[in-house]
């Protein structure tokens, strides 16, 4: 049994969504920040498409990420050896989605101050809640994949045991 | 599974050559050139680049050291 190539998966789409995520909700939706507005406020209209033009090649980068685990996750289901563990790729999309708060949180807003999670308050508590936000995604998907990991090893003896 | 990694960072690069000429044409550009933005863009492309490599970098660190601990039914 090898739960590797499912947990891949869910890590590469859980980068791209969690990218999707920030980009849709903080950038589109409630407008609290955009990829550049820490350097670039948005007081014209050529910021604005500065802004805008960032961000394009941010959802680039998600949507490519995504694509790649669409494609790792069809992998995972040819394998005969890799059990369909829907607690195994769930955990591993959630510990994605924090791999890409803490890292994105941890470059972009506090080291290179490009932007922060709510802009005009610069460096606020909202940005040491982004990233402990992705430490507490890493931990709840790594507890889910050890756990459904487990739950396969088990099936699997018992199968073993069946037979035997 | 190393080449999968390759395929991903190297297409992850593309969009930063395709959108390159995009820019440079439009209102955008021109001020780019005339060095309204200019300095400002740099920033710009390490904030965009540089979590994905930091992620890209930490996934396969973690893969290579991790290795494979499955059992295997024979």
């Amino acid at each position: 049994m090898n739960t590797k190539p499912l947990t891949v998966a869910g890590v590469a789409l859980g980068i791209g969504m969690g990218g999707f995520a920030d980009g849709i909700v903080f950038h589109q939706l409630l407008q609290l920040h955009n990829m550049l507005t820490g350097q670039i406020p948005k007081t014209s209209i050529a910021n604005i498409e500065v802004n805008m033009f960032w961000d394009g090649l941010f959802h680039s980068f998600t949507w490519l990420t995504t694509l790649a685990g669409i494609g790792l996750l069809y992998r995972a289901g040819r394998k005969q050896d890799v059990p369909w563990s829907g607690r195994v790729l769930s955990g591993g999309m959630i510990l994605g989605w924090g791999l890409f708060n803490f890292v994105e949180g941890l470059i972009d807003h506090h080291l290179l101050h490009a932007h922060h999670v709510v802009e005009r308050l610069g460096v606020s508590i909202y940005d040491y809640l982004f990233l402990a936000s992705g430490i507490l995604l890493i931990l709840v998907g790594w507890a889910m994949i050890r756990s459904g990991r487990a739950i396969e090893t088990n099936k699997s003896k018992s199968r073993e045991f069946q037979h035997a | 599974m190393k080449t999968l990694w390759f395929i991903i960072t190297a297409a992850a690069f593309l969009p930063v050559n395709a959108n390159a000429c995009t820019v440079c044409s439009t209102e955008t550009g021109q001020q780019v050139r005339d060095g309204i933005v200019g300095d400002k863009l740099p920033i710009g492309v390490i904030a965009t680049i540089a979590p994905w490599a930091a992620i890209a970098v930490i996934s396969a660190a973690g893969l290579v050291l991790k290795g494979e601990k499955e059992p295997k039914i024979q």
